[in-house]
Parts: structure tokens; sequence; C-alpha cells
């Protein structure tokens, strides 16, 4: 790790884009009706790629802590706002049922033609600049409330980080078996067309 | 033409090679909001800076020199790339309107700016997106990572139903 | 739609650096963030209070369960401080070094400066951050001067404790500054290696 010249930092962060844009893509994130799938039962995608690559990621990083790899205490880290995150959340909810994108993804569609992205990644621009312009007035208290710290989930759990990272990845491993069978039942009797159009 | 796509697992997996790297090279990890969010402020700033320097949402981020300076924003080109590049390879580059055929384009795009408007507010609220706040927040076992998870996918599922029209 | 081998040996990889984070320890140790109430109650009971007296008994006796922290400047320590204490001055208590000191369950810290308030406030920085085994020596500097080395001898009439306290506290003095030839606290002398927290087995030897 260490320091590193402030333009090598932004190639590679160029390079480690091409790498999660490409993956997305590749998964089939760009397909709307793919990602809303985890909701409705008929594809569980997300669920799949998403907890694997956070929880790789996690145990990646705690491993390499430990064999002083990396210094997870200099890294940035999260500072806990419980109720704008939550309420935040919320919102993303909506906006993900409705829109049927996140932001990340809707840029991986605007840019690869799907025009439904495209007006996606308007709407974003749209909601961000009404939020800058309301901000001082409305937002800025609520979202600076409930400050609780740079708070570590094992740590308030009041558990290790080695057990609640076990913890989560049988979970998410049970979870992948659970939802192949839930995703097995759900499109039982659909015609190849129409799971074709699903993004099947 | 039967939909190809790479394996979710394998796909997840380099995602998650990816934002350890991001947490090894730059110490801080992987988002897309956060882009979004500077190109917001280099357009105020654009118009008036001195506007930008004493609204409260935008002054911090203009007083570290130029907004679209930053790692976030040159990921999010990457992003960009990257996605062009398995498009092309998966013969996936195409205009189109993703949706469900039960409903109209218009309708499709109507949900589509709400969806967006929508994730501007929360992810300004909740302090990233999906791969800002709650994958890299995963990746360090942070709390705030945690609760967007509950809040993005449990909030999803409760109100799912309401909108199944949309999808199904 | 069954697992595939692909994924099969990708699940097996994530449960396996699962099965061997399981077994390593936190990458931050345990802390703990006291809630308003914790914190006022701790106030409130003065626990952490010891006494010029408590103070000297752990120099006189040379009681290796505690720290002396003077949080008062560099300056201020230069110039006087009390023998064998440390020096973190307020601003620079939680870097990483210093954290360490917080951090460690080995030794009590005691944390002094001219008046009170001064330890008081470190005291209650590092305690609303979850450290525990934290003292504030009350009347600091002041209360040393003023009371241990030139204590007022008591009236006729008093109880015998305060002619205890008197006499106790006149041969803490003669220990001082009798024992004062050259004793201005060199900064130096007082570097404290807290590298192997492991805990000495003289601690529970008290003052035999």
């Amino acid at each position: 790790m260490g320091i590193i010249n402030d333009n090598v930092n932004l190639l590679i962060a160029f390079f480690i884009g091409i790498l999660f844009g490409g993956m997305l893509e590749a998964a089939g994130f760009t397909n709307t009706r793919k990602l809303a799938g985890v909701f409705y039962g008929y594809d569980f995608t997300v669920l799949k790629v998403f907890f694997t690559a956070a929880l790789t990621a996690a145990v990646g990083l705690f491993l390499m802590h430990h064999y002083g790899l990396i210094d997870l205490t200099q890294v940035f880290y999260p500072h806990t706002y419980w109720l704008p995150t939550l309420v935040g959340a919320f919102v993303m909810a909506f906006g993900f049922i409705i829109g049927g994108f996140c932001p990340g993804t809707s840029f991986c569609g605007a840019v690869t033609g799907k025009i439904d992205a495209l007006v996606f990644v308007g709407g974003v621009f749209i909601g961000i600049f009404f939020y800058a312009f309301t901000y001082q007035a409305v937002f800025e208290k609520f979202r600076n409330s409930t400050f609780m710290g740079q708070v570590n989930v094992a740590d308030w759990l009041g558990i290790r980080e080695g057990v609640f990272l076990a913890i989560m990845v049988f979970v998410a491993i049970g979870s992948f078996f659970f939802a192949n069978w839930v995703q097995k039942k759900v499109n039982k009797n659909k015609s190849p067309e129409e799971l074709e159009d699903l993004g099947l | 033409m039967k939909n190809k796509y790479l394996n979710p697992y394998v796909a997840g997996f380099f995602i998650g090679i990816a934002l350890i790297a991001a947490y090894y090279f730059s110490g801080e990890g992987l988002g897309a909001s956060g882009a979004f969010k500077r190109f917001v402020i280099a357009s105020i700033d654009a118009v008036s800076h001195t506007y930008a320097q004493t609204s409260h949402y935008t002054a911090s981020v203009v007083k570290n020199g130029n907004p679209l300076d930053s790692w976030l924003v040159f990921e999010l080109l990457g992003l960009g790339f990257g996605a062009i590049l398995s498009a092309a390879i998966f013969g996936r580059l195409e205009w189109k309107i993703g949706k469900s055929p039960k409903i109209s384009n218009k309708t499709r795009l109507i949900a589509a700016v709400i969806g967006g408007f929508l994730w501007g507010i929360g992810s300004q609220l909740g302090r990233g997106c999906t791969s800002g706040l709650i994958m890299s927040g995963m990746a360090v076992n942070s709390l705030s990572g945690y609760i967007g998870l509950i809040g993005v996918f449990g909030g999803g599922y409760l109100i799912a139903y309401f909108f199944r029209k949309l999808w199904i | 739609m069954a697992m595939k081998k692909t994924d099969l040996i990708i699940l097996g990889l994530m449960a396996l650096g699962a099965i061997w984070a399981l077994f390593l320890p936190n990458v931050k140790p345990h802390i703990r963030y006291l809630d308003n109430h914790e914190i006022l109650y701790k106030i409130n009971t003065k626990e952490r209070y010891l006494s010029v007296d408590d103070v000297a008994k752990i120099i006189m006796t040379k009681n290796p369960g505690y720290i002396l922290v003077d949080v008062r400047k560099p300056e201020a320590y230069k110039q006087f401080t009390l023998p064998g204490s440390i020096n973190i001055p307020l601003d620079s208590l939680f870097t990483d070094n210093n954290r360490k000191l917080l951090e460690q369950d080995v030794y009590k810290l005691v944390f002094f400066s001219n008046g009170t308030s001064l330890a008081d406030r470190a005291w209650l920085l590092s305690t609303a951050a979850g450290y525990t085994g934290l003292y504030v020596m009350k009347g600091g500097l002041n209360a040393w001067f003023n009371d241990l080395l030139m204590p007022k001898r008591p009236s006729d009439i008093a109880p015998p404790q305060e002619f205890d306290l008197y006499n106790f506290r006149r041969g803490a003095a003669a220990f001082f500054t009798g024992a004062s030839a050259g004793e201005e606290a060199s900064p130096a002398k007082a570097t404290v290696n807290i590298t192997v927290p492991v805990k000495k087995k003289e601690v529970g030897g008290g003052c035999e």
C-alpha cells in the first residue's frame, strides 16, 4: 500500500472501474428485469453477485490485514449515522423497485445503449440537483443526526469479527441454495420465451 | 437468441477482487453515486463558484480543488468502459428499452426517471448507493453498510408486491 | 437450477476463507462507546478520583500497577512533573502510540494536570470512547504543592485521622523534597514500554 502518486492513483481507479463495470455487465446487470428478479423470485443473480462480492472482499481484506498485507486501521472507514442511512436506504429501495437500477448499473446500462438506463441516469442527476439546492434548508440537520462513530458491526453485536464473517458467509451460501430452490419453483411453468424475456 | 451471462459467482468473486484492490491501492472502496455527486457539484461550480463555496452541500468538495479530480470519478469512467467492453464481447451493445412486455415504453421511461430521482435523494441521505454504501461498507464490516443492506433489500422486499405490474 | 462445478469452487473458497477468519483476532480491539447515561453516571460517582495522598503512596511504594500521565503541554512537563510520570498532552491523547496505552489493561492510568479540569477532560474523552482503568488526581499539582508538600498542621482539637494524614504528608514531603536533589523530573526517565501486555507477577504484592 503506502503512498501512491496521485495520477497513478487515478489510473488505478480507472482500471479497477473497468473490472467492476465489465463484471457487472457480464453478469447481466444492464438488464433491469434481471435486476428486479431478486425481489420477485424469478432471478437471484443480484443476490449471488452481491453477496459473493461483498463477502469475498470482507474475508479477503480481513485475512490480508492479519498477515500484514494491508492496514485496515488506515483505510477509509465509514461513519455510521444510522437513521439517515436507514431512511436513505428505504428511499433507494423505492428507487430500485420503481426504476429497476442503481446508479452504478444504470451508468453501465446507459453507455451500452439501454435507453431506460439513460433516462434513469438523468433522473439521478435531477435528484441530486434537487437535493443540492434543498440541502441546507431541508436535509442537512437530519443527515447529520444519529452519529454513532465508526462502528464495526461485529463490535456492535458483541462478537468477534472472524465469527461474524464466518456466520455471514455460511448464511450467504445457504441463501444461494435456497434461492436456487425458490427460483426453480417460481419459474416452473414458464415457457422458454418467457424465461428469455425475463433475462434468464 | 439465448441470453448468455457470466457465472454470477465468478462475476461476484472478481468484483470482490476489484473491491479489495480499491482498498489496497487507494484506501477507499468502490462507489458510483459519489461520482454522480461530483458531476453535479462541478456543474454548480462552473455556473457560480461563489455559490458553490458558500452552499453547505458543495462547499466541502469545492474547497479541495476540482470536484472531478477524484478517484470515484475515474472509477466511474472505467465502469462505463468495462461495461462497453463486456457488452461488445457478449453482443449486447444495442439501443434498447429494457422492460416488461406488459407495460408500455412510456410507462417504463417515466418509472426510470422517478426511480433515478429517488436514488439521487436516497444516495445522498444515506451516504452512498449499493456499491459505495453497502458493498464497500460490508467489505470492512461497517455497521452503516449493513444498515444500508437491510434498508435497501429489506425495504425492496416490503414494497415489491405493490409494483409487481412493472416487472411481471 | 443446480450448482455447477465452478459455483462450488468459488463457494468453497469463500467457506475456506471464512473458517480461516474464524480463528483470527479483530482488526481493532473491541471499543464500546458509552451512551450519555453511562457517561453521566461515571462523571457523577467520582470513582475516578485519587487524592494527592493516594498518588504519593503509589510513587513512594513504587506501585507497579499505575502509570502517571501528565496531560499538560511538554514545556510544563519539562519544568516540573511528578516523579516517574510520562507526558501525553491532551491533544495527543488519541494518536496511534498513545491509544495503545489506553487500550492495554495491565496498568491503570492516572491523569493529572495543574488543577483538575484538564485531567478530567482527558479522563472524559477516554472513558466516553470506552477505555477503562482511568483515574484523575484530584486537585492536580496545585494540591500536590499546597496540601502534600506544605501540609497545614491541624488544630489541637482535630480528630486523630487528621493528625495521621498530616504526619503522612510531612513524611511524603520529606521523601519528595528531601530526595529531590536533582529531582527536576527529567522526561527521559519515564519511557514505559507497553509492547508486552503480560500481567506482571508482582502486581498482587502491593505494599509488602
